[in-house]
């Protein structure tokens, strides 16, 4: 896994506030400051969320939170800050992303009062077959150890100590049962009829 | 994209998103730290990589309700695999399999070359040997002994399998239309491969046992008038028991041995699963019981059990485990009821233990071990 990803020296400065200032001069400035850093917040966005409209969008939301705040000339590093909100709105945003594109199909299985259709029966239970089929043909340990994993919920540690070898050579057992079941079942459902 | 690239790309792509499965199913969402959730947003941001995650992901829900109906693999299996996860598994089994096929081809020549052998020699025999042999050579005969506390277990030419128990003697006579054993004395159990065309009996005394696949346990003991009893203890199937046939009774006497040939005409009877029969040479006294088929098959694990049996009965199937002759001094002794387990090999113990429980006397003398009843004068006595 990558390391946090460092701030850019160029964010790293600070705004003048030798004097207090009004609140129109106080609006125009931050307008200036807004509006010089926009690209560069939009980028470190786009670094989080790796994706340009929902950077935009993010970005968007760090000013109506950062104007919210209301005085602002007791935060002392204004850029930093403004930063810092957007970070946790787009790591908020992300935990709300991740749920829904890797579990969306979940989620809409759940939320669909209808029923599904015989097609979609005959494709789940066509899978599920060619599923076993290829289970059994896997190695022994392999199996043992997908078994393990799959139904007795033990960790890759564990399971390196059950079956006398690494952990990384444990876990490697179960990307390549994955691997192979995945290939199985693509083949079967890309042409389930041919292989009759 | 076509689908052979989208396998190779999978075969990279795998393990980084069973890594994020993992992660997303261990660990609740919330707890992913900012940066984790950048990697993920980075990584996903590719429609191959968040498509292989879907599919992984569903895959992986499927497995578990699949693995209900999967046979779990042997331990002896699990050891002898050898495979690491170095290479794809699709490669390994393809490898394994054209490992085997190139296995079962270089076995192949040995296997021809012995078989040839066997076709000369046979050659050779049916050309120059035919003084040799009786006159139907299809006719095997073959015999087979033991001898005290030992075991032998044979497996026939058809597959059917013979255990001789100690101090057993039998002989084995197959033609093409009969397979003929005769159990001259000891014990024997039979698994019988089926052959219906092919009847499998057993000669034992004056009786005939006819299977058609089944197990069977035949003991004969002879006494000292050489008359002798026969036991037949039925475990899985169907055997009938009745007086040899005449053609059956001329190929014993052709094999000679001391046997008898049997007089009289007894009913058949049809044995059960489960069954016991009891005659004697004569085919009188015949008795059908229900036997105790644990009981009954004990000897071949090494134990000989009895329940409520005379000693006349111990003593015979205990002789055939004991060094030294055993013999029963006078008819008392031999009706004394015996319940209880003799081990293989520890005869000498066993009879010292008997001699304590019951009132009689054990006299070992160099050749022969004598159980005769107590004089009652001394038990008076004492």
């Amino acid at each position: 896994m990558s390391e946090p990803k460092p701030v850019p020296e160029r964010d790293r400065g600070r705004l003048p506030d030798s004097e207090p200032p009004t609140n129109e001069r106080w609006n125009a400035k931050y307008e200036r400051l807004l509006l010089e850093h926009n690209d560069a917040l939009i980028n470190y966005v786009y670094s989080w969320v790796r994706s340009r409209a929902d950077a935009t969008d993010i970005v968007q939301e760090a000013y109506v939170r950062f104007f919210r705040l209301g005085d602002p000339t007791t935060i002392s590093h204004l850029r930093a800050f403004l930063f810092k909100i957007a970070k946790n709105i787009a790591t908020d945003f992300l935990r709300k992303r991740i749920v829904r594109e890797a579990f969306a199909d979940e989620e809409s299985l759940r939320s669909s009062n209808e029923s599904p259709s015989p097609e979609q029966i005959w494709l789940a239970k066509e899978e599920l077959t060619a599923l076993q089929r290829a289970i059994e043909t896997l190695p022994p340990r392999t199996k043992m150890a997908l078994m393990l994993v799959r139904e007795d919920g033990i960790s890759y540690e564990e399971l390196g100590q059950r079956l006398g070898i690494k952990t990384h050579s444990a876990r490697r057992l179960i990307e390549r049962a994955m691997e192979y079941l995945l290939e199985a079942v693509s083949e079967e459902t890309d042409n389930p009829r041919r292989r009759r | 994209m076509n689908r052979k690239q989208r396998i190779v790309e999978d075969t990279e792509v795998i393990p980084v998103a069973l890594w994020w499965l993992d992660r997303f199913l261990r660990d609740d969402i919330a707890r992913l730290s900012a940066e984790e959730l950048a990697d993920w947003a980075e990584w996903a941001s590719h429609e191959p990589h968040l498509e292989c995650f879907r599919r992984l992901k569903r895959v992986w829900h499927q497995t578990h309700t699949a693995l209900g109906s999967v046979s779990k693999p042997s331990a002896a299996d699990v050891a002898t695999d050898e495979y690491d996860g170095s290479v794809p598994i699709s490669d390994w089994v393809a490898q394994t399999s054209s490992r085997r096929r190139r296995r079962q081809l270089s076995r192949w020549p040995k296997f021809l070359s012995i078989a040839a052998c066997i076709t000369l020699v046979t050659a050779a025999l049916m050309k120059y040997g035919s003084k040799l042999w009786s006159p139907d050579p299809s006719d095997q005969v073959q015999a087979y002994s033991t001898g005290p506390s030992e075991h032998r277990f044979v497996t026939l030419p058809d597959g059917s399998k013979i255990i001789l128990g100690a101090r057993t003697e039998l002989s084995t006579h197959y033609t093409a239309t009969r397979r003929l054993i005769f159990l001259d004395r000891g014990e024997a159990s039979f698994d019988v491969a089926h052959n219906a065309r092919r009847p499998f009996t057993v000669l034992a005394g004056g009786g005939a046992i006819t299977a058609l696949g089944t197990q069977f346990d035949v003991r004969r003991e002879l006494d000292s008038s050489d008359v002798g009893r026969v036991t037949v203890t039925v475990s899985t199937g169907t055997v009938e028991i009745g007086p040899p046939q005449e053609t059956i009774s001329e190929v014993a006497v052709d094999t000679s041995g001391p046997r008898q040939r049997s007089q009289s005409k007894w009913t058949p009877a049809r044995l059960v699963k489960g069954q016991q029969i009891t005659y004697d040479s004569a085919g009188t006294r015949v008795m059908i019981t229900t036997a105790d088929l644990e009981a009954a098959s004990a000897w071949k694990e090494g134990r000989l059990e009895y329940r409520h049996t005379p000693l006349k009965v111990v003593i015979p199937s205990v002789n055939r485990y004991s060094e030294k002759p055993i013999e029963l001094a006078d008819p008392e002794v031999g009706e004394l009821p015996y319940s209880g387990t003799v081990f293989e090999g520890q005869v000498p113990e066993w009879l010292r233990a008997l001699e304590t429980a019951y009132p009689i006397e054990v006299i070992d003398t160099p050749e022969r071990i004598v159980i005769q009843s107590k004089p009652r004068q001394e038990s008076e006595h004492g």
